[in-house]
């Protein structure tokens, strides 16, 4: 069988824009790294870009888009026949296109191979800088100001700034690229956003990743809706450790590990979304904040109780009704239905509300 | 070949290099879970099942992609494996419509099975069905992929197996699915083969209800033209060959179970093409026509030697009464078997209907002798101008006896009058003075009464005679014979008379003419058979003719003189069941095809004559098997790609022109050319591939094979 060696930029993801700056300013070293490489089987050259980057100079080319897998060659073999990319691991398998053997290099291996290790590329807060091996993340990103580090993107773990100094750059180094987290932002809401990127850039080929980036994301956006429970924390740790246990390939084996850093080093943002339903950094739950009756307007009408699709209001005909805060989404239809002006939306400190049935006038 | 040892869950396996552990598991009767796996499909490892724990190896492996290695030890029931299955079960179950009793593939559904063997662990996952609707656009096949757990089976089967890639993963909604890659099956060039169904564990994709019959063996419910098909004939098998232009091939598969092909593909009423699944995308592959092709462009005639080989001799003695096409087969397989077997003809000439009931032009005497000569050769005896009078009489002589005679007397319709005019005659009285050469007094004009096939074969004989033709008969547009033949003999010049009844035959000691009437309706009477009509009033009138035909069926003109139990209609029956029967009343003596069944196509008289040839052969003392096998198969499941498949047209026989063929007896068509029986054979779905793949297993079924073995 022919040798085909395909030169994928499509490992980058969403993070990282490594591939591309690879091609814009050392395309002649990637160009002859992987010539060097495929002289050694005789095989034939194909670059594989990610659709929309340039291919000036480049003979064989063909597009096809990002991701993780982008350096299994079965995965690549695929997208050159125009499927979906998914990965295919087992020590003897052969990926084939159009009759021939297929191997990948990434560009970054090309490009050491050309021009030695010295220098490993990595996307800082979306910017491609060429570090120094022996570097240490705390040289390189200034996290002072930051809630949370997330190293690695898609495949990466979330640390604390102070961590950063536990992570050298080296050949064999994981990660390609640092994202500082400011301190402003929301925990919950930034992994909402990471989650959906996560499911976003998962395959699809086997069950736990599939499932579990959408399980995952739809967990955590329950927990901006009201809806998620104190023990889906726990859920999504067990969960998250077997998927990394039982994924197919690398993706599926680290992408967890973000998640269950996130809900260990912020537990308590986790557990005001879930429970108090606040949001510490006054990112979500915006559309409503908390929402109570007024003892002293409320005339026991239980308009506002027939208006409630969550059943959160208790309360009968001549008693003061009362929300329950852990059923309340927040939607505010009560207050429209209410007359009486009663119901309100509460900033800063709560006033005195009753904790039983009481009848009107007498709380 | 070399072979490596492992331990799985505490056993000693021995088992091939080139296995997965997987295999080497089932295989030994220790059952992994596993979805996405499918024996005949390289292992994917995406169900994340069949994962297993390996010592030395940090987590788990997956089993149905890592080969087995000398010394390995694994447990199958390790405890992160089991906890990392149930989430697989879980997740898929979120997916899936959680309702299964209202599911068509309740009770077959292998995610089913697994989730019961699998276990669940009540996790507080999410709700995630897939929002997809039915998709029964498609004749044949439908989709309903909200019951779709992506184990990609079908993608697989349909892309590596088959070479087509008609369905295709693609994300819709961020979410995968399996989709058609076009905006139907056809257009995405579909070759209808079945292999997604076959592959697919739920119910996602499945056979339209009805498009296979279900009280049929799945060889035949599954390959519907073989199902459809009195002798069964493997007809993807000879299709295949042909279209390989292995023509000598395909006559092999023919004969496996009949001794007629070319007969058969000149003449038969093809009822394999009724079953074609292909008539629901466009029309049925053109069967028969193929099988002439074939019949007469086998030129080695490799199948021969095979063919007329036979059993050692048993010294039983079988005669044959009647020799034609239903006593031929019998006899055929009956010398196989070791029967010396004898055919007593009554005609000058064996073939029956074939060379003595049919119109030459539709099948010529040579090639119907031709194969008659292959009979022969293996050993049968033809005895021609030997009428046999009594059976009984026969059995005497015999070890066995069997009546083949078929209906060889044409009726005729007596009430009416003036019937016992020298010059009115039956139908098989015309063909058969024609094809043996009689002098017959048909005059100028010949009137035929009656609206079947046979009626339009007398006046396409008559045609070419040079008579004029008219066919008097009571239903509308002659609806009773099957509409090319209909045409074909008007075309010819045949005047037809339809929706006209007869009141009677005129002429003194001469025919002149038939006196008819119109009618505007008619039935027959449910309990004593008579006509009922509704005449059209002051419509009668003659039409002038020389003679008449009647084409009013046949009977077997046996009488009670012949030594066997007959009913009232001169047909024998079989005194245990009082119907007729391959038995009949007198032991040994055997009768089948149209003698029992009343007139009926050809390929009916040959399985009828390969059954009582079994039977026979067990009274004899044989064991009855008559299924032989005179080729390799080779079917390759690769079958790729084509433009615009399901759209081919079917191919039709370029026929001479109604003035050139009606002047003389040779055949309306020459056959298809080689590009036609290429390109058709060409459109056959082969949906005998499908039987190639494993079929699906359950848990259950493994677990009963290791207990077996280690019994």
């Amino acid at each position: 069988m022919e040798k085909l060696l395909v030169v994928s930029a499509l490992k980058d993801d969403c993070y990282q824009k490594n591939a591309a700056h690879f091609l814009e300013k050392h395309l002649e070293d990637v160009k002859s790294g992987a010539e060097k490489f495929a002289q050694m089987s005789g095989a034939k050259i194909l670059f594989l870009l990610p659709e929309g980057v340039k291919a000036e100079g480049l003979d064989n080319v063909r597009f096809g888009i990002c991701t993780p897998t982008g350096d299994n060659p079965y995965s690549c073999a695929q997208q050159l026949k125009g499927n979906l990319p998914r990965p295919m691991i087992q020590d003897d398998y052969i990926a084939e296109y159009e009759g021939n053997e297929v191997n990948v290099i990434t560009v970054e291996s090309a490009y050491w191979l050309a021009k030695g290790t010295d220098i490993k590329h990595i996307t800082v807060n979306g910017e491609v800088k060429e570090i120094a091996m022996g570097t240490k993340l705390s040289e390189v990103v200034d996290a002072a100001d930051a809630k949370a580090v997330l190293v690695g993107g898609l495949k990466g773990r979330l640390v604390l700034p102070e961590q950063l100094g536990d992570f050298e750059v080296s050949t064999d180094f994981l990660y390609d690229s640092v994202d500082v987290i400011p301190k402003t932002a929301c925990i919950v809401d930034t992994l909402i956003k990471h989650l959906g990127n996560t499911w976003n850039y998962s395959c699809g080929k086997c069950v736990v990743c599939r499932e579990g980036t959408l399980q995952f994301k739809t967990i955590c956006e329950e927990m901006v809706a009201g809806k998620a429970k104190p023990s889906d924390i726990d859920l999504l740790k067990e969960v998250g450790e077997l998927i990394k246990d039982g994924s197919y390939c690398p993706y599926g084996q680290n992408w967890p590990q973000a998640v269950i850093d996130a809900i260990t080093l912020f537990a308590d943002e986790f557990d005001a979304h879930i429970r108090r339903k606040t949001c510490p950094a006054n990112v979500c739950y915006q559309k409503g904040a908390t929402y109570v009756i007024l003892p002293d307007k409320c005339t026991g009408c239980t308009d506002c109780i027939d208006e409630c699709d969550e059943m959160a209001i208790e309360g009968k005909k001549g008693f003061i009704h009362m929300i329950d805060q852990d059923m309340c989404e927040s939607c505010g239809k009560c207050v429209e239905a209410c007359d009486e002006e009663a119901i309100v939306i509460v900033e800063g400190k709560m006033p005195k509300l009753p904790k039983k049935l009481t009848r009107v006038g007498k709380f | 070949m070399a072979e490596v040892r492992l331990t799985i869950d505490g056993r000693q396996i021995t088992c091939d290099e080139n296995k997965t552990v997987l295999e080497a598991a089932l295989d030994n009767g220790i059952y992994i879970p596993h979805l996405c796996y499918h024996e005949d499909l390289h292992p994917n490892g995406g169900c994340r099942l069949c994962v297993v724990k390996q010592e030395g190896v940090d987590g788990v492996i997956t089993s149905c992609s890592t080969k087995v290695k000398e010394g390995m030890v694994i447990q199958t029931k390790d405890e992160l494996a089991e906890r990392i299955r149930k989430l697989s079960c879980d997740f898929m179950f979120k997916t899936h419509p959680s309702e299964c009793t209202g599911c068509p593939k309740y009770g077959k559904c292998q995610l089913a099975s697994i989730s019961q063997y699998v276990g669940d662990t009540g996790r507080n996952l999410r709700e995630m069905k897939i929002r997809a609707s039915a998709d029964e656009s498609n004749p044949l096949m439908l989709h309903e992929m909200y019951r779709c757990i992506l184990c990609g089976r079908c993608v697989r089967a349909c892309g590596e197996l088959r070479g087509v890639s008609a369905l295709k993963f693609a994300k819709v909604d961020g979410r995968m699915r399996v989709v058609v890659d076009g905006e139907s099956l056809a257009k995405a060039d579909c070759r209808f083969c079945g292999a997604c169904v076959e592959v697919c564990p739920t119910g996602s994709i499945r056979d339209k209800v009805g498009v296979f019959r279900e009280d049929l063996p799945r060889d035949l419910s599954l390959v519907p033209c073989r199902g459809e098909c009195p002798a069964h004939i493997d007809i993807p098998a000879y299709l295949r060959a042909v279209n390989e232009g292995d023509c000598d091939k395909a006559v092999a598969i023919i004969r496996e179970k009949v001794p007629f092909p070319h007969a058969l593909g000149l003449v038969c009423n093809n009822r394999c093409e009724d079953g074609c699944k292909h008539k629901d995308l466009n029309s049925p592959v053109s069967i028969r026509n193929i099988k002439r092709f074939a019949a007469e462009h086998d030129e080695t005639q490799s199948w021969k030697e095979k063919y007329l080989k036979v059993d050692d001799r048993t010294g039983k003695k079988v005669a044959v009464i009647g020799g034609g096409a239903c006593g031929l087969t019998a006899a055929y397989y009956l010398n196989k078997k070791g029967h010396d077997v004898t055919v007593f003809e009554s005609k000058n000439i064996p073939g029956g209907h074939m060379t003595s009931g049919m119109p030459e032009y539709r099948i010529p005497t040579k090639a119907v002798l031709d194969e008659i000569k292959v009979i022969e050769d293996s050993g049968v005896q033809i005895i021609c101008d030997h009428p046999i009078d009594n059976a009984a009489e026969l059995k005497k002589e015999f070890d066995a006896v069997l009546v083949a005679i078929g209906t060889s007397v044409g009726k005729k319709l007596t009430y009416l009058p003036g019937s016992d005019l020298p010059q009115v005659y039956s139908a098989l009285e015309i063909l058969q003075a024609q094809r043996l050469n009689k002098e017959i007094d048909l005059g100028d004009t010949v009137n035929i009464i009656g609206g079947g096939n046979v009626a339009f074969d007398v006046a396409g004989t008559a045609i070419r005679m040079g008579k004029t033709v008219n066919v008097i008969c009571l239903e509308k547009d002659a609806s009773q014979a099957s509409p090319e033949e209909r045409d074909a003999a008007l075309e010819e010049g045949t005047n037809l008379f339809d929706s006209h009844s007869n009141e009677a035959i005129l002429g003194d000691g001469k025919v002149t003419g038939l006196q008819v009437h119109k009618i505007s309706s008619f039935h027959f009477d449910p309990d004593t058979r008579a006509l009922v009509e509704e005449p059209i009033p002051d419509s009668t009138y003659v039409i002038p003719c020389d003679s008449i035909v009647f084409a009013a069926g046949q009977v077997t003109g046996l009488t009670e003189d012949f030594g066997i139990e007959l009913n009232k209609f001169g047909y024998p029956i079989d005194p245990s069941t009082g119907a007729s029967g391959y038995k009949t009343s007198v032991d040994g003596v055997f009768s089948a095809g149209d003698v029992i069944t009343g007139t009926r196509f050809l390929i009916d008289a040959i399985a009828g004559g390969r059954d009582v040839a079994s039977l026979m052969d067990q009274y004899l003392g044989g064991d009855g098997l008559i299924d032989e096998t005179l080729t390799e198969r080779c079917a390759d499941p690769y079958i790729g790609r084509i433009d615009g498949f399901a759209e081919i047209e079917r191919n039709e026989m370029t026929e001479r022109d109604a003035a050139a063929r009606k002047m003389d007896f040779a055949p309306v068509s020459e056959g298809f050319t080689c590009d036609q029986a290429s390109c058709e054979t060409g459109r056959c779905l082969q949906c005998d591939l499908r039987l190639q793949l494993a079929p699906q297993k359950f848990w259950n079924d493994y677990v009963a094979v290791g207990e077996g073995g280690e019994q």
